[in-house]
């Protein structure tokens, strides 16, 4: 029942990148649509909730930034653990920072395998408009390529192409998700397949809750 | 809510309270009138105060400033630095020492800048090797890592409260640069980790409040103050004495800094041992939050640990920053400052922050409990700016040594009932549930948990035990369940005996309240005091019976919008539906959780609505119960894929999740009338006599 139009989906997203890069103002910016040059800096990780609406499907995204020399190995795991999505971020004017992104993603793909969305996101083009920078986007953009991860050059500050990011990785969790879905149904349910993804039903779909539901698991 | 609304009164009351003490001094001052006098007044007030923190300071002193400091006394304090110090140690109790010991303090710090803060300029050329140098020795090599460091520290310091100028000034800036560098330095295997930064800060901040009121005390008068009073405080060594209280405090909070299986190297960049690589970071605060999750969260509020753990919230999202800012973005700063008194007041190693976590969890708990991860996840990650420090602080404590300070009257309080049920058909679905002897007794013991006490006692009455409270129910431990030395249950068990006692306070309230009406109408106007004295106390017990937490399961509860939750839809005000499932129309329940029910609700965004049928009408359901689904998410198979990174779960919640595994949904039941057959239905009222039961039908 998740496949269909009426459905649901939950999922959780997790900033990750070098500090100062701008995840919190991307997250600000995508959540409330705010920028604010004197933000305190995160502590460890800070949390936001955004519900979209696409295709007439509804998508609930629970998403973490996070911050701190501890993300990395140490910490990072609670967050990224069970995500379904990523969200690389890196300063288009500091190569270190996109560096990093290529650490985390070795990292990611050990830890939670090919199952999380990788979305790598390239911030504050604003200051190639203000002439202050050159920036040759084609390195990045073929390692995104290689590595299976989609690449956006965003703003924070100018609100340029903050929304796409989050849709498209919005989209490609929803395909996987429906495709996990469909695997699992063909199994009929042997639950081998399950992941962390789940599926609430809709109020419009609310008598099939009576039923026992695939997407919940545990059915034998 | 209503006993948040009671919470803040309180806490308003609180702080009139500080300012009726304030006006006093005024009005006093008044009636002095010249402006000089006044002036003098001051500088003497200001004597008195320092006069009386030396007696405090002395060790038959300590006893009260501790006393003071857990109760919100040093709120004006205007020596709260020198208060700290006393309390952590830092001062020792013979203030007549203090001049020589700030000045070793001094001293001392001043070493370990010198050792550690190298200034390249001074240096002789020779001394220096090549700069391009990367041998280990290396003075350049030690200069980079020193910058990167620096670096690391800044980028935090520069970000510090944006809105407070305080903190930008450039001199500030620097001090705190340079104490966290030092303590980096000094404590290389803890370093510097984020988070440091802002403890620093309220530190420096305190510190120089009190250089500040010392200095405006010393503009007003012409005579000199006490010579260690301006030793203690002198402003020109605000680096100095910052290291020194920061230094303390750090000697008990690293602990929630520390990973015990990965170094931190000297540039501030943590890097797993060798040897150690593929196993999970052992992550000291971590264990710290299981500890205070199984030692205390579980004892205090079963309900709602099971509830977060249910949810998949795990301490560590929330725990890790309020522990290693000890609370810093939780509270206001004044707020924050007289949580700090308590902290150290209590002293033990910062033992005291373990119950104060858990006070300000359950005392949200009327906000998680109906709410979803998101909504969880926001309150934990946004804690309301206006939460009742001081109830807090006062609940905290009631849970740290219940034997010296009395239960706070609005704290909620959560006692799951060891009464036996008389054995039915349902009761296969039931287990009883045991804490700790200590935790009940104490709640036994205690006059001011009436409210909780009396539902149980009454529920003991009612299953045919004898009216002695269940204390020694206690004593006895079934045998299976056992984990950790107490016994698990299901938390449906717990969510029904809860509501289960609930539903008997509202019997027994009503059924209270006509007997009352009938002595009242049959007892003359001008009977004896005592009699009515009587009366009076009935009615007073029929108003403690009202179960605190009934609204919960009545009303709809409407969840604060909190920032950071707060999604597009709530912004632009368009109501929206939403994904909670709507409960109202499912024909059947399917769950074994749900006795015959007619579910009734309206679909409210983002929250979920319960309704309680008046048990007066005849055609209404035998009970009610309220659905809501906790989706579960399925986790990975452990045995394929054990996931080195996974945080320590402990062996409670794994059993508790175990039992939970198996289920799609958890039910919330309320009942009016029972199904489960303790009393039957026409023991109820027929009528309202209270008039204050919703009629939701
Ligand atoms: N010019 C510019 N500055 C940005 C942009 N996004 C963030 N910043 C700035 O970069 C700094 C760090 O941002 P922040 O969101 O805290 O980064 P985080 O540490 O990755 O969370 C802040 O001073 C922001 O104002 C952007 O798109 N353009
Ligand atoms: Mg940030």
């Amino acid at each position: 029942m998740s496949t269909e139009a009426s459905s649901n989906y939950i999922f959780k997203v997790v900033l990750l990148g070098e500090g100062k890069v701008g995840k919190s103002s991307i997250l600000l910016r995508f959540v409330h649509d705010q920028f604010n040059k004197n933000h305190l800096s995160t502590v460890q990780a800070s949390f936001m909730n955004k519900k979209i609406n696409f295709d007439n499907k509804r998508v609930n995204l629970n998403i973490w930034d996070t911050a701190g020399q501890e993300i990395f190995h140490a910490l990072g795991p609670i967050y990224y653990r069970n995500s379904h999505g990523a969200i690389l971020v890196y300063d288009i004017s500091s190569e270190d920072s996109f560096d990093k992104i290529k650490v985390w993603i070795k990292e990611l793909k050990k830890i939670v395998g090919n199952d999380i969305v990788c979305v790598i996101v390239g911030n504050k083009t604003d200051l190639i408009k203000d002439q202050k920078l050159s920036y040759d986007p084609e390195p990045h953009l073929s390692y995104a390529k290689s590595v299976g991860a989609m690449h956006f050059l965003t703003s924070a500050k100018l609100n340029e192409n903050i929304d796409e990011a989050f849709l498209e990785i919005s989209k490609s969790m929803m395909k996987i998700h429906d495709e996990k879905q469909l695997a699992n149904a063909s199994l009929n349910r042997t639950g081998s397949m399950r992941r962390q993804l789940r599926v609430e039903e809709s109020t419009e779909a609310e008598e099939m809750t009576e039923a026992p539901t695939t997407s919940r698991c545990c059915g034998r | 809510m209503a006993s948040n609304g009671r919470e803040s009164v309180d806490s308003k009351k609180f702080d009139e309270n500080v300012k009726n003490e304030q006006t006093t001094i005024d009005s006093d001052d008044k009636e002095f009138s010249r402006q000089s006098s006044r002036y003098g007044q001051n500088v003497k007030n200001y004597e008195t105060e320092w006069r009386d923190l030396l007696l405090l300071a002395s060790e038959s002193g300590l006893r009260k400033l501790k006393e003071m400091a857990v109760s919100g006394e040093l709120k004006t304090s205007k020596f709260r630095s020198v208060c700290w110090n006393v309390l952590l140690g830092g001062l020792n109790n013979s203030p007549e020492t203090w001049i020589e010991q700030r000045s070793q303090q001094r001293v001392k710090y001043h070493e370990i800048r010198r050792k550690h803060i190298i200034d390249t300029s001074k240096l002789q050329v020779e001394e220096r090797d090549n700069p391009l140098s990367q041998s280990n020795g290396s003075f350049w090599n030690q200069h980079f890592r020193d910058t990167e460091l620096r670096n690391l520290i800044t980028q935090d310091v520069v970000r510090t409260n944006p809105t407070v100028e305080f903190y930008h000034r450039n001199n500030i800036k620097e001090i705190m640069i340079d104490i966290l560098f030092c303590y980096g330095r000094e404590f290389p295997e803890i370093c510097y980790r984020q988070g440091m930064h802002e403890v620093l800060a309220n530190l420096i901040f305190v510190l120089h409040s009190d250089h500040q009121n010392l200095s405006h005390i010393q503009d007003e008068t012409e005579i000199s103050l006490d010579r260690t009073l301006q030793n203690v405080l002198n402003p020109t060594f605000l680096e100095e004495d910052s290291y020194h209280l920061f230094a303390i405090i750090m000697q008990s909070l690293e602990l929630f800094y520390r990973i015990n299986d990965m170094t931190i190297n000297s540039s501030g960049q943590l890097i797993s041992l060798p040897t150690t690589n593929l196993k999970k970071p052992d992550i000291e605060v971590l264990h710290q939050l299981n500890n205070i999750k199984d030692k205390i969260f579980a004892k205090q509020d079963l309900h709602l640990h099971n509830h977060l753990l249910k949810l998949e919230i795990s301490m560590g999202f929330f725990g890790i920053r309020w522990l290693r800012l000890l609370f810093g973005r939780e509270f206001n700063l004044l707020d924050l400052l007289i949580l700090w008194d308590a902290i150290f007041g209590v002293g033990e190693n910062l033992i005291f922050t373990h119950y104060v976590l858990v006070a300000m969890l359950v005392h949200v708990r009327d906000k998680l409990i109906p709410s979803e991860y998101p909504e969880c996840m926001s309150y934990l990650m946004r804690y309301p700016q206006d939460a009742d420090v001081m109830l807090i602080i006062r609940h905290a404590l009631f849970m740290k040594s219940p034997e010296k300070f009395p239960c706070p009257p609005n704290a909620f309080v959560y006692v799951a009932t060891a009464a036996k049920k008389k054995k039915d058909k349902k009761t296969e679905d039931f287990t009883i549930v045991k804490l700790p002897s200590n935790r009940t007794s104490v709640a036994f013991n205690n006059t001011s948990n009436a409210r909780i006490n009396l539902g149980s006692t009454l529920s003991s009455i009612k299953h045919g035990e004898a009216s002695k409270p269940n204390v020694g129910v206690n004593t006895s431990l079934p045998d299976d369940g056992i984990v950790d030395g107490y016994t698990l249950d299901d938390p449906q068990v717990l969510k029904m005996e809860l509501q289960d006692n609930y539903n008997l306070m509202s019997v027994s309230r009503s059924k209270l309240m006509i007997y009352l009406s009938v002595l009242r109408k049959h007892i003359p106007g001008n009977q004896v005091d005592e009699l009515h004295q009587a009366l009076n106390g009935i009615e007073e017990l029929c108003s403690l019976l009202k179960p605190k937490n009934e609204y919960l399961f009545s009303i709809p509860t409407p969840v604060d919008p909190a920032f950071e939750a707060a999604d597009e839809d709530t912004l632009q005000g368009k109501a929206t539906p939403v994904s909670v499932p709507k409960i109202g129309s499912s024909p059947k329940p399917k769950s074994p959780f749900s006795p015959k029910t007619k579910l009734n609700t309206t679909p409210t965004r983002g929250t979920v609505s319960f309704s309680v049928p008046g048990p007066s009408t005849s055609s209404s359901p035998k009970s009610v119960v309220t659905r809501r689904s906790f989706p579960m998410s399925p986790k990975k198979n452990k045995s394929d894929n054990p996931d080195p990174y996974e945080v320590p779960n402990n062996k409670v919640d794994k059993a508790i999740l175990e039992k939970l595994k198996g289920m799609s949904q958890v039910e919330l039941n309320v009942m009016r009338q029972s199904d489960l057959g303790y009393y039957d239905s026409s023991e109820y009222p027929q009528n309202d006599p209270v008039g204050e039961r919703r009629n939701s039908q």
